[in-house]
């Protein structure tokens, strides 16, 4: 019984299932109630407009996938047949045609990368080749990377049901190798795993340095399989890089050279991704061959409630609305927020919503980052089983966590790529019935700008996957890792810069020195424990409920503690309430009590930005260079559910963050602000509003996470009357009014750098956002709702663009 | 040139400049001769090439003379077959001198938390010749000389049968495995016999010994002048390294001979404990230590003895020979008493034990909620006394610290009360404390949750 579900499931049995016709008459009936009708009944090409939608309509765009049957192909000949019947036995008598080829590649030595959608049967294009080698040669090794545990505990089940089919033939030991892996476990990993399951924090923190442990598995690895690659992009893509140059040295040394088999979601560029990541060439395998339903998908932008405002009702309100509609009708959908906090709000809504449904309020569960793993599995088990009839998650759910297929999926906000898009919409789609895909604008310019050009989202190509390798702090980091590892010859290469250089540098701290001719480690500290992989630092606080017996219900990443989890702050746990009483913030600890609350909180942060060094600057004011930035939050909002009023404040005093990063800047000269025509406040929020534009359109031109870009505004005097949440804030005396986009990762990762080069195409744009919305003095689709920035603000940003000679360029949106 | 100043930046993480230039690089070999002569040693032939080795007999007039000779007698076959744990039939020591083959090992290394990149800069080996202590430390000249002192360990081990080493099976033993693993060679170690000395030590003295040194200070009174510092020893190698000067190597040297005496000064004292038995203890710790060793060694009978001297000696309570932390020793006693007495079936005798202990009052928490257990399990199953089990459950489950437990103590006490329910006819009360059960069940999901 210890492992039946004791979460809150105990008594709701699993909901009746519906049969396929069904399942497919109601998703058709809750379609109709959205789109013009007899749209769903067309017979048009797959991706093709359906229906003109009506103008106002809710639905701006809608989309037909017809069904697509399975295309198979014959076993590569090298497949051995031991694996074959196998196979056949398990109900797989031929592969489709991609895992066909993507064997075939793998076989014969080639690094191959396999472009596959959701529920393709990616683990059969690298778990053949993988299990025919080690049926040939027992000696025979390969690492699987997962970018978590969770999905290295899903493969490994799946493994495992194969590996016991072939029992007869030789024993082969699969098994997981990460932070929960018991020590007295590890030994027997080590010697007996033929496939070792891990993760890129446990190869470069646990594995590599200690690779003399490891031996057996250097010296005999031909495989490394990269699963879900597109994940490694950013910070830590340039750190997987890293890793894997670390790798190919210690692989090296013990003479082996391993073929890379590697899977992505679809994304502009897999295969430059696998290359640079890896260094090596591969083979692309992109033609898909397994079937799948007839899809529907639609592009939802909530009407307008204010239109002298510009005020859309809120996408959260219209979200809640549309799942609804679906869970009424026993489908199972799953629902992605932005961010954990509206996650947290949209579970509390949805709760409440279908206390009347079968399975009531505990068939709907919220998921994210930060709830303990044992609810996580109990929440994926009861998706799978189908006693939870409706989730709701942030991105946590976007990988290949096993939940089985569900029916609709619905998206409050553009997730920020058509990549992530694609990805979370296939987390709907069943083999053989009708799934739909619902995305649901924010107010946010982005989600506009897809709203009403869906032809961009449907028919452009998905983002490029880009990392830097070269990053300087993270290469730094892992060529000392590299030096622990094995000494480096003088005449060796890490990287593009000068690796030579940098040992100089190195040594000069004390770290290495030149002996015997090689770089030698000459530390007594253990290099790996000083990197972490994930921008967030591995340490965590702990949420602490002292209400009853002490527990712990969840945790929170370093980065966002201080905003989170400050004194009186509502901390939200699928949708029940608490209150932080108070933050130990040298323990990391939070101690919080169950409150029944209709408000929840906002941090206001307060950034400040120091120019360190200039690279580079261009006559009309932009500057691309590094900088200290300092943030701090200084108080908190408190704002009503379902209504969004502001129903308080409070200040709070709480340690600072630094970090030490790159940036664009650009300047406005004080003598040009002030020969505007404004008020000092105006002119104020009009900064302000231009930063907020700025931001926006640099994450379209970037194609960035939000979260990738920060910003600060330095204003000439003072704070602004009108801080904003989590947002830009003007701070202290600066000689000229500076609004900077930094990078938000130690160190830097590259966008500023492209933004710098995009400078002319930035401010053009920005003018254009802000001159051709419809609104008449600010919405958040520009530079901010009115209420948080002035009334003037629209006008003031305008004006400045004007003034410091941003030209007209008709074409500049486009 | 600003790209070097940048990464410097970064380095340096905005810390300002290292006064002064760095040392330059020593990329010429090492003079192996002169480093031999410079630590008091010479260059012996090793299968690779000469290797610097530094050699010390340790005299009859230092401080650890006489006790160096006295264990070269204590050390017998059967003490270092308990002490190793008993494993196996075969001793290599029976019907010989067993201190022939005995090496007694150590190493100083260029850092603790292991990983390819620390390296063992000092192998020392100590043995007896007669009643005589010889110890002998080969030194790493430079990384590059790695794998000829690796082969000369390896023939210095060649004609041994057993090492002798204080926390060995955690540290030293896989260490060294990995320097050989590194170089792609098998290591000679794996064939040998161990004896780890760190856990019969703690045993047999007190788990408060503060390492080798402090034990040292503790058991034999010795205290060493002038020693160096563990987390100072890495450090003093990469200053060799970089200044080409061995003078601080010195001090590494002589801290790792001191180590190897007293270890085997340590052997001889825990041979004679276990072949004096019983009478051979100082106190009731050490005697309950000894239990302990006894019954990690394959001796049980032994074993159980010394629990019930060790329970006994402790027994008077409140009397002039009660001294503080008998207590404890008296309940671990007693606790292994009634273990040993469960294993044989013997229960009634084992229930009286586990009775004894909970009456002590204060105990450590472990044994206690052993005993709550044992006590509720007899009181179930064998005395069939529903009430006073269902007593001992409660309090167990109010022990209990773990979820899983807890979850076992808690069915424990359902059951019991339905029983007693059925017993007694009483629903009522039956109804109020399963509503208080409930209370707890929900308490404990939320923190397994």
């Amino acid at each position: 019984m210890r492992g039946a579900p004791r979460l809150g499931l105990a008594g709701s049995a699993k909901l009746s299932a519906l049969s396929h016709r069904q399942r497919n008459a109601a998703l058709l009936e809750a379609l109709e109630g959205l789109v013009p009708a007899g749209a769903t009944d067309v017979d048009g090409a797959a991706g093709a407009p359906v229906a003109t939608p009506r103008a106002g309509a809710v639905v701006t765009a809608w989309r037909r996938f017809p069904a697509e049957p399975a295309q198979f192909a014959d076993y590569p000949d090298a497949v051995d047949d031991r694996l074959r019947a196998a196979l056949a036995a398990g109900g797989i008598a031929r592969p489709y045609v991609h895992q066909a080829e993507a064997m075939a590649h793998a076989l014969e030595g080639r690094h191959v990368i396999t472009i596959t959608p959701t529920a393709s049967g990616k683990t059969l294009c690298y778990n053949a080749p993988v299990l025919s080698a080690i049926l040939r040669d027992p000696a025979t090794r390969a690492l699987y990377l997962f970018p978590t545990k969770a999905l290295a505990q899903d493969q490994l089940a799946e493994l495992l049901t194969l590996t016991e089919r072939l029992e007869q033939h030789t024993s082969i030991g699969a098994f997981t190798y990460d932070g929960d892996t018991p020590q007295d476990a590890r030994r027997a990993v080590r010697e007996r795993a033929h496939l070792v399951l891990s993760n890129p924090d446990m190869l470069h923190a646990g594995i590599l340095p200690h690779h003399p442990r490891w031996a057996k598995l250097f010296e005999n690895l031909r495989y490394v399989v990269i699963d879900e690659l597109h994940v490694y992009r950013g910070v830590f893509g340039s750190h997987l890089a890293n890793i894997l140059r670390r790798l190919g040295r210690v692989c090296a040394h013990y003479g082996s050279a391993p073929v890379f088999i590697c899977s992505s979601a679809t994304i502009a560029n897999p295969r430059e991704l696998a290359e640079r990541l890896t260094g090596e060439r591969f083979a692309l395998v992109e033609r898909n061959g397994a079937p799948r339903g007839e899809k529907f998908f639609a592009l939802v932008n909530p009407p307008v409630v204010n239109p002298q405002l510009g005020i859309r009702r809120s996408y959260v309100a219209e979200t809640r609305r549309l799942a609804v509609e679906f869970l009424k009708r026993r489908l199972q959908v799953i629902v992605f927020a932005q961010s954990r906090l509206i996650t947290e709000v949209l579970t509390t809504y949805l709760k409440r919503a279908c206390r009347r449904f079968p399975g009531g309020s505990e068939a709907i569960r919220g998921y994210r980052g930060g709830y303990l793993p044992l609810r996580r599995r109990d929440i994926e088990r009861g998706l799978r089983a189908g006693t939870v009839s409706g989730i709701v998650s942030t991105n946590a759910l976007e990988l290949g966590v096993d939940i089985g297929a569900l029916d609709v999926c619905v998206m409050a906000g553009y997730p920020g790529t058509i990549a992530a898009t694609w990805q979370r919409a296939g987390r709907a789609g069943r083999r053989s019935t009708r799934s739909a895909a619902i995305m649901v604008a924010s107010s946010a310019p982005i989600d506009q700008f897809i709203v009403q050009h869906p032809a961009y989202f449907f028919e452009a190509s998905p983002e490029h996957a880009l990392i830097n390798p070269d990053n300087l702090q993270i290469l730094l980091d892992h060529i000392k890792c590299a030096a622990f590892e094995l000494p480096f010859s003088p005449d060796e290469q890490f990287g593009s810069e000068d690796l030579q250089a940098v040992l100089g540098l190195l040594r000069e701290e004390g770290f290495v020195d030149l002996v015997d001719n090689r770089w030698h480690w000459l530390h007594e500290s253990y290099p790996a424990d000083a990197v972490s992989l994930r921008s967030v630092s591995s340490d965590n606080f702990v949420v602490v409920d002292v209400s009853d017996e002490t527990t712990i219900i969840g945790e929170v990443d370093f980065s966002a503690a201080t905003s989170t989890l400050y004194a009186q702050a509502i901390y939200l746990v699928e949708g029940a309430q608490y209150q932080v009483d108070r933050l130990d913030f040298d323990r990391r600890k939070a101690y919080v009590r169950p409150v029944d609350s209709d408000y929840y909180t906002e941090a206001i942060t307060y950034t400040k930005v120091t120019v360190l060094e200039e690279f580079d600057h261009l006559r009309g004011a932009g500057t691309h260079g590094e900088v200290h930035v300092v943030s701090r939050v200084v108080g908190f909002k408190k704002i009503k559910f379902y209504t969004n009023e502001n129903v308080g404040s409070g200040e709070l005093d709480l340690p600072e963050q630094e970090m030490h990063t790159t940036a664009y800047w650009l300047t406005l000269p004080t003598v040009l602000v002030d020969s505007l025509p404004f008020a000092g406040d105006d002119r104020r929020d009009g900064i302000v509003g231009l930063g907020c534009a700025l931001r926006q359109v640099a994450q379209l031109l970037l194609m960035c996470d939000r979260h990738d870009l920060g910003l600060a505004i330095h204003g000439d005097e003072g704070r602004p009357a009108h801080p904003n949440a989590s947002g830009p804030a003007a701070v202290a005396h600066e000689e000229e009014p500076t609004i900077f986009l930094y990078d938000n990762y130690p160190g830097g990762i590259g966008f500023s750098e492209p933004l710098f080069g995009l400078h002319d195409r930035l401010l053009a744009q920005t003018r254009a956002l802000i001159e051709r919305c419809p609104c008449e003095a600010g919405c958040p689709a520009c530079v901010g709702p009115i209420g948080q920035t002035g009334p003037r603000a629209k006008t003031v940003a305008l004006a400045l663009l004007v003034a410091i000679g941003v030209p007209d360029t008709a074409d500049a949106a486009a | 040139m600003t790209d070097l100043t940048r990464l410097r930046a970064v380095l340096r993480g905005g810390r300002r400049a290292r006064a002064g230039p760095a040392a330059p690089a020593r990329a010429t070999s090492v003079d192996l001769a002169a480093l031999a002569t410079r630590l008091g040693g010479g260059l012996e032939d090793a299968p690779l090439g000469p290797c610097p080795v530094v050699r010390w007999w340790f005299a009859d007039d230092v401080p650890y003379g006489d006790r160096l000779s006295r264990a070269s007698r204590a050390i017998s076959a059967e003490g270092l077959r308990v002490l190793c744990g008993g494993t196996g039939l075969y001793a290599p020591w029976s019907g010989v001198d067993p201190t022939v083959g005995l090496l007694f090992f150590d190493l100083e290394t260029t850092g603790l938390r292991g990983g390819a990149g620390t390296v063992a800069f000092v192998v020392g080996f100590g043995c007896f010749e007669g009643s005589r202590f010889h110890v002998w430390q080969f030194v790493l000249p430079s990384f590059a000389g790695e794998r000829r002192l690796l082969a000369a360990v390896t023939a210095a081990v060649a004609r041994a049968h057993t090492l002798v080493t204080f926390n060995g099976k955690s540290f030293d033993l896989p260490f060294m495995e990995m320097r050989w693993h590194y170089h792609r060679l098998d290591s000679p170690l794996a064939a040998l016999r161990h004896v780890d000395l760190l856990h019969p030590a703690r045993r047999l003295w007190g788990p408060d010994t503060g390492g080798l040194g402090g034990l040292e200070t503790r058991v034999l009174g010795v205290r060493r002048q002038d020693d160096v510092a563990g987390f100072e020893i890495p450090s003093r190698y990469f200053d060799y390294l970089r200044s080409g000067d061995p003078a601080p190597l010195r001090g590494v040297l002589s801290h790792n001979r001191l180590d190897l005496a007293s270890l085997a000064v340590l052997t001889g004292l825990a041979c004679e404990l276990v072949d004096g038995g019983l009478d051979a203890a100082g106190d009731a710790r050490q005697c309950l230590g000894l239990g302990r060793v006894y019954e990690c060694g394959g001796r049980p009978a032994d074993a159980h003895g010394c629990y019930e001297r060790a329970a006994a000696s402790t027994s008077g309570a409140g009397g002039s020979s009660w001294r503080p932390g008998d207590l404890d020793v008296r309940a671990q006693a007693l606790y292994r008493v009634a273990s040993a007495r469960r294993r044989q079936r013997r229960h009634v005798e084992a229930a009286r034990v586990w009775q004894e202990l909970l009456d002590l009052g204060r105990t450590p928490g472990l044994v206690e909620r052993e005993a709550l257990r044992a006590q509720a399990v007899h009181h179930e199953h064998r005395l069939r006394d529903t009430g006073r089990a269902l007593t001992f459950a409660r309090r167990a489950y109010a022990e209990e610290r773990t979820a899983c437990r807890r979850l076992d103590a808690q069915k424990r006490v359902m059951r019991l009360e339905r029983r007693l329910a059925r017993e007694t006819g009483s629903v009522v009360g039956c109804e109020r404390r399963c509503a208080s059960h409930r209370r707890a069940k929900t308490a404990q999901s939320r923190e397994t949750s």
